[in-house]
Order: C-alpha cells, then structure tokens, then sequence
C-alpha cells in the first residue's frame, strides 16, 4: 500500500489533536470524523493491517479535502496531504472509489482544442462546473487582452481525488493541445491550474512542451494593461484569498510561531511563495488596504472547491465556503480577492453572503 | 442499547430534536468519540480492539435541545456523555456503558464581552484556542492557557477544573468562572448566581465545576478576563537537585513574588525532555523556568527579589534564549515527536497536597514505583508546574516503555501501578488529582480518597441524577439505572 511509507506520520498522527483548530472540515461540520486525526486513524488502521477499510471511512476519506491546513499548521508539517492522496490512490487502485466520486472521474475526458494566436489563457478551474457564465468571463478577460483561451480539464481534480492514470491521461491530451496550437506563453485562470502545468505533471512524468512558458493570468494582464488599470477597489479593505493549490507550491511553510493564539504577524511567517506573493504585491500597488487574519496564506481555509471536494460533497463545500466567507467577513474586510477562477465561480454558483468577489485578473 | 427497536425509536427522536446531520451512529463515525487521551482506549485501538463505544454520537444546537436530549435519555434510562474536544487524560469522555455521547461543539458563541466588569459569557463547547484568539484580537485574555488549547473546550475545562499555564498567578479555571447555565439530569436549565462570591447561601456553582458532567451539562459560563499583559519576561536556572529547586519556588510563593509560571523539573526530565525539545545544552540538575507579567514597574520589582531568592538556594543562571525557548515551544512538547505514545505505557499521575508533605511525596513515589515495577524498567519523570501559596502540584508520570503484548495483562499492569502510585500518594497527603480529573481511570479510588465524604457526594448524585443517566461509570458512580 502506498501509505505504508508514511507510517511514521500516521502513527503520529493518529491520536494527535494539536491541528484542531486548522482541521477545515470537522470545524465546519463540527464531526470528529471528519478532523485530521481521525482520517490518519482510519489510514492507520488499515495501513497496518488492522482491518480493511469499510465503505463508510472510504466516505469520509472524500468527504473532506486534503487536509493540508492541518499540515500547513503543524509545527513539524507532518505530510498530511501527502498521505491523504496515498490513501485515496489505494482506494482507487483497489477499485473501491465511491460512485460520486466515480461519476466526477467518468466527466473528467479530454478535450480536443486548439488555441489561437502565441499566448492563451488556460481555463482549467471551472472546467468542471460547466457554467456559462464562468466561460463568458474567461473569453472576455482573452478578448481583452488580445490572447487565446483553452478551456479544459488539467487532471488535477483527477489527481487530488486518487486516480494519477486518469489524471496523467488528461495532462497528456491537454499538453497535446497546447502543443498543436504551437502556444508559447500559457497563462493559467488560477493557482490550481498553475499548480498542475508547473509541478503536478512532472510528478506524474508527463513533459509540458519545451520552452513553453507557464504565467498566472494576473500577472501577465498586471503587466500587459498597467494603463487601463480599475480602480474599483482603490482604497478599501481587502482580505486575498489563497486557494489550497498555493501550499504545493510554497517556499516557505508556516513558523512555529503561528500555533499561538496571539500571533498577529508579521503575515510572512504564515508562508512565502510567488502566489503568495505577488497578487498581494499587485493589490498593494492598486492602492488595496489588505486585511488578514492567521487563516491565511499558507494557513487559508479553504472555500470549498479545493482538490475535488465540490465535486464530489457540493453541500459540505458550501459549508466551508459559508464558514469562510463569515471568518473573511470577520476581519473587516469590505471585498474578497482572489487569483482562483473555482473559488469566484463557486461563490457565484453559491452565493457569496452580501461578500463583494473580485476575480484579480478582472481588475488589472 | 440491547433493544434494536427501542434503539431505532430513540434514534428517529433524537434527530427530530437535532437533524439527521447531527446523529451519527455508524462505528466508523463514532469511533472517535471513545478515546482520549488515556492509555487504555488508545491501547485497544492500537492493538485491533474496539473500545466500548457510543450508542449514538449527538451534536446539539442550544441548551433546549440538551434538555429535550436529557430527558429522553431518562425515559429510555440510556447513559449521556458529554464531550468537549477529547483531550482529557482520564478517560471521562469514554462511553463505557454505551448510550448517547453528546458532543457540544456547536454551542460555540462568545455571545457577549462586557468591558467595564472586564468578563465573557461564552457557550461552553468553545474552543479554548479559538477564544483566546478572539479575546487577545481586543486586548485581554482568559488566564487560562492549558497545554491543550488548541483542541480542549471551554465546558471541558471547567468540567474538569482545568489549570493553565500561568495558573500560578491566575488561578484555575474554577478561580475564573463566575456563573453557570446547566441543563440538569431532570432536564431543568438553570442559571447559577450572577456572582460567586455572595453569602446567599451555599455556593452551587462549584457543584458543577470538577463534576464532569455526573450533576449536569454546562452549556454557557461566564467567566472573569485580564487584560493581556504589558510584558512578559522568563528566567532560566538551574538547581543542583529538587529540593533546592523546591525550597526556591516555594519561597517565591510565601513571599508573594506573584510570579505567572513556576516549573521546576527534575533532572530525568529536564534530561529526557527539556534538554531534547529546547536545544539546551544541559548535563544535570534541575531546570526551572520562572515567568513575570503585567505592567513594567511591578516587574522590575519583582525581578529583583525572585534574583535573590534564586541566588539564595543556589540556583545557576541558564541564558534568555534557555527560559524564552520554553515559552515559545511550550505547546511542542505535545507534538508526536516530543509526546507520550504508544507502544510505550504512560500516565499522568498529577498530585498535589501542601508545601509540608511534598518532598516526601515526590521522593517516596519515585522510590516505591521505580523498586515496585523495575522488571518493567518503570521510568518515573516529575515537575512542579502549578503552585499555590500553600502547596504545590506534582505532575509525574510513569514511563513502561515494553509493556505487555497481550491487552489484558497490560490493563492489569496499568492499573496496578495506578493503584500503588494512588496508594502512596494518598498516603504520603496528597490529593489524587489537581487538573486532569476523575473520569474512568481514578472512579475507583474516589471512596478512598474522600473517606466518608464521598457520601455527601453520592448523596448530591443520587438526589440531581436519581436513574444516573449523565456520565455513569465516572467518578466512583455506577451504570445507570434500569
């Protein structure tokens, strides 16, 4: 099994209740079975052969995201995530999947499509939410800024809910494309996306075309319109949204320090990393008062729609997003920014409780 | 419950009180609501043994619905659990007669701060960590900072009469609380008096504060606040064995230092622990970490007289960075990689008694537990960490670290080093416990400890709880009553 090699964390894990308060589900849905102590004592237990797992713990093993809060939160960042993603691999490997998560795995397929022009958007993130609106807001932003778009599936829903065959053969079809197209500069509709094109497929041994450069979409329309910026949100308080995808992608994980109940900053210490970073860097210069509280960064809630979770439980992704919005609401903030193109499509599926959501690249 | 029907027909009314998403009954979802911190359920899992488990798992909204939950329980005459966060050591939350656990984490509002009284009213399934950053984010704190903040509830901690760390100065979670809102076995929700201090009459509050649960469930508290301190400042010595730590902090005490933070470690765990988890280079001795806080001046002044009293029992300055560490890595000791795990058998013996007997306490317990099980290689490790100006608590513990295999000799052996540990303690003045509790594992030394008192206690029991629905089997009570 493939979480035999985190043994070692599992068994740390299994009785540990010191990530309580970054456990995303179980505060949202106030279950013990849903915190992360409880998914590495079902891991645990059947990684050391103590029973096989039944189909209700297969439930709750997908019934949450990929627990990376809990690890962000660790003062040792025991690899939480990790293990949950072997997990969820055995599962599938096994032929256990559960039948939603099954059926989001059946819609998942390649999509032949070509792209227009050197430089294009890749949509990825709202490839599964089959939303008009979401496609309508894409090709504005491309129409825009004079650039392709490819809508598509990355293979990191895949990815995240176990099944790395799945999720390797979208990589393959998807990087076929943009190889057709003969696309240079891909610029991606969030941190997820990023996320899949510069990290996710080299784990899964899948090559992007050589010399093809990988952008965030806010960046390049940051750099691409500097004098047609908006200034809608000029002045008010802001708190930026990092989706879950930025933790695989950090430098720096959170400092030990961030465990106490009166850390108030410096907001480094909660992780650096470029997307991290730099959408904060772009607000700064729009003249956005940022507000922050300890759940961010590297430490951020999630809104639901990280690593598959939306697809599969889209009532417990809600909770999460309703208990977000709330705790986003609490620090004072006037509006949400965020770089994640699923967390705004959600919240306009969802509603987004009174919260104004800025869509980043929609405002450079 | 034996009776499937009965089962069904509760069931199908406790989610008509709280929603079917609130009423768990699967073993795979209620599992984790049958072990805490104690050994014993951990071992069972640890070993492929499912430990007793709840009937059904419920999470209330409001003290309504505990009431309409509490009285149902006492029509079917099924046990009610209360559960917090599950960090408690003594196996209080374990369901052992089966039954309703009712977990009360969905009563977590800070429903009203009132600056000019500088107090909280605060629903009791809150966590503690989740408080305090909300109290800290307005500039004031509940002194009560236990070592399991980030997972204990506010409504564990007075269940139990928690201490923090900085209970020196502050006192326990008892010395806090000024009121309480109860639902009663009968299902009665009351309110304690609006203060605790008072002369009308018998104070009723401290009834249900250290009860866990037995006379009723705390649902809402309220509670007094500081404001968070101007400074903070740690000092860091080294003493050349316990007493002379001791003869020190006790000084510190009688001489109303008022220092926030006295912990004097004795040199197998300042070895084993504190030199491993703070990166101190220490050979031997005893560490002590001293901490003072609140407004500059009164520190200052303190400062100079605790330098004295250090100097005067020959205490060796460590280092800022040696007393900062321990502030600042304070919760690491209760990560996997510094905490008491399994295989090995572990407990927290948590003592206390007056400033008279604990030498004697601390040397005879070493003694008689380390010569009683060394076939067992039994490591006995202890500091004094909450000290009052008349005594001081005593958190040892006892390390077997190859423990039978087989899951009832080890029980076996788990309680008989419990039962000589209780024994001398008792014996030696102590009082068995000072934060952790009763629960499971110390009900059957409570007729001891108390002699005849414990009848006043039954007698409240019996008159609160006549069919003994709420938490049986904890506390020296039996299995409720059918």
């Amino acid at each position: 099994m493939r979480t035999e090699r985190y043994e070692q964390y599992l068994y740390g894990c299994r009785f540990c209740p010191m990530c309580k308060p970054a456990s995303d589900t179980s505060n949202a849905t106030f279950l013990e079975c849903h915190s992360t102590r409880a998914h590495a004592m079902i891991i645990w237990r059947v990684s050391n052969q103590i029973k096989p797992y039944s189909d209700k713990e297969i439930e709750l093993l997908y019934k949450t995201n990929l627990d990376s809060v809990s690890e962000a939160f660790c003062v040792d960042h025991y690899p939480v995530s990790e293990y949950m993603l072997a997990a969820r691999q055995d599962i599938v490997e096994a032929g256990r999947v559960p039948e939603v998560v099954k059926s989001v795995l059946a819609r998942n397929q390649r999509i032949d499509v070509e792209s227009r022009g050197k430089t294009t958007i890749l949509s990825c993130e709202a490839a599964d939410f089959a939303y008009e609106a979401a496609f309508e807001r894409v090709s504005a932003i491309a129409e825009k800024l004079d650039v392709g778009f490819i809508q598509g599936y990355s293979g990191a829903s895949a990815h995240f809910l176990g099944d790395d065959r799945k999720a390797r053969d979208l990589a393959e079809g998807l990087t076929a494309a943009i190889a057709r197209s003969g696309v240079s500069t891909v610029l991606t509709d969030g941190p997820e996306t990023y996320y899949a094109l510069t990290k996710l497929y080299a784990r899964l041994g899948v090559h992007i075309p050589e010399n093809l450069s990988v952008r965030m979409l806010s960046s390049f329309a940051a750099e691409a319109s500097p004098s047609n910026v908006s200034n809608k949100i000029t002045g008010m308080k802001a708190f930026y949204h990092d989706a879950r995808a930025c933790w695989w992608m950090a430098d720096t994980k959170p400092d030990e320090k961030v465990i106490m109940p009166d850390f108030f900053g410096p907001e480094k210490l909660l992780g650096t990393g470029a997307l991290y970073d730099e959408p904060r860097g772009l607000l700064k210069d729009l003249g956005v008062k940022l507000v922050f509280s300890v759940w961010t960064r590297a430490l951020a809630r999630s809104m639901g729609m990280d690593e598959g979770l939306y697809l599969v439980h889209p009532q417990l992704a809600e909770k999460l997003a309703r208990r977000r919005l709330a705790e986003i609401g609490r620090c004072g903030s006037e509006c949400l920014v965020t770089d994640s193109f699923a967390a705004v499509v959600f919240l306009s599926i969802i509603g987004s409780d009174g919260m104004n959501v800025v869509w980043l690249p929609e405002i450079l | 419950m034996e009776n499937r029907l009965q089962q069904k027909f509760l069931e199908n009314q406790l989610v008509d009180i709280v929603g079917r998403e609130f009423v768990l009954t699967d073993k795979s979802e209620t599992l984790f609501y049958a072990i805490d911190v104690m050994w014993i359920p951990r071992m069972y899992i640890d070993r492929g043994i499912e430990p007793p488990l709840p009937d059904f798992v419920v999470l209330p909204g409001s003290a309504l619905e505990i009431s309409e939950i509490v009285k149902l329980a006492n029509q079917y005459r099924v046990p009610v659990v209360p559960w917090g966060g599950g960090s408690g050591s003594q196996g209080g939350i374990m369901p052992v007669y089966g039954g309703i656990t009712m977990d009360l984490k969905r009563l977590n509002s800070i429903i009203r701060i009132d600056p000019e009284s500088q107090t909280v009213i605060v629903e009791a399934g809150i966590n503690h960590y989740e408080l305090e950053c909300a109290l800290n984010a307005r500039g004031y704190s509940l002194p009560h900072i236990p070592a399991s903040i980030h997972s204990a509830t506010l409504g564990g901690s007075i269940a139990c009469r928690g201490s923090g760390v900085i209970s020196t100065k502050y006192g326990k979670i008892e010395d806090m609380v000024l009121q309480v809102e109860v639902v009663l076995p009968n299902g009665d929700i009351i309110e304690t008096l609006p203060v605790p201090n008072h002369a009308s009459g018998p104070g009723i509050l401290q009834l249900f504060v250290g009860a866990e649960g037995s006379f009723g469930i705390i649902t809402k508290a309220r509670l007094r606040l500081e404001k968070c301190p101007a400074e903070r400042r740690f000092y860091a010595y080294l003493f050349k064995d316990m007493h002379m730590g001791f003869e020190m902090g006790k000084r510190l005490m009688l001489d109303r230092i008022n220092p926030a933070v006295i912990r004097l470690y004795d040199e197998p765990e300042t070895i084993k622990q504190i030199k491993k988890l703070l990166g101190n280079d220490i050979a031997n001795g005893c560490y002590v970490v001293i901490g003072l806080d609140g407004e500059k001046d009164a520190i200052d002044l303190a400062e100079k007289k605790l330098f004295a009293i250090c100097d005067s029992w020959g205490g060796s300055t460590l280092t800022t960075e040696h007393a900062w560490n321990w502030w600042n890595k304070r919760y690491n000791f209760y990560y996997p990689k510094h905490a008491l795990d399994l295989p090995a058998m572990f407990g927290t013996m948590d003592t206390i008694c007056t400033f008279e007997n604990m030498e004697n306490l601390y040397a005879t317990k070493k003694r008689v537990l380390e010569e009683e099980y060394r076939e067992w290689d039994l490591e006995y490790i202890a500091h004094m960490s909450h000290w009052y100006p008349w005594g001081v608590m005593l958190y040892d513990r006892f390390v077997v670290p190859n423990p039978p295999r087989d899951p009832d000799e080890a029980l076996a052996l788990h309680n008989k080093i419990w039962n000589t540990a209780v024994k001398t303690s008792i014996e030696c003045g102590g009082v068995i416990n000072e934060h952790h509790g009763v629960g499971l594992k110390l009900a059957r030394f409570m007729r001891k400890q108390y002699g005849p008192a414990f009848e006043v206690i039954e007698g409240l029991k019996e008159s609160l709880d006549p069919n003994n629905i709420l938490n049986p089997g904890k506390m020296g009570f039996g299995p409720a009553h059918r």
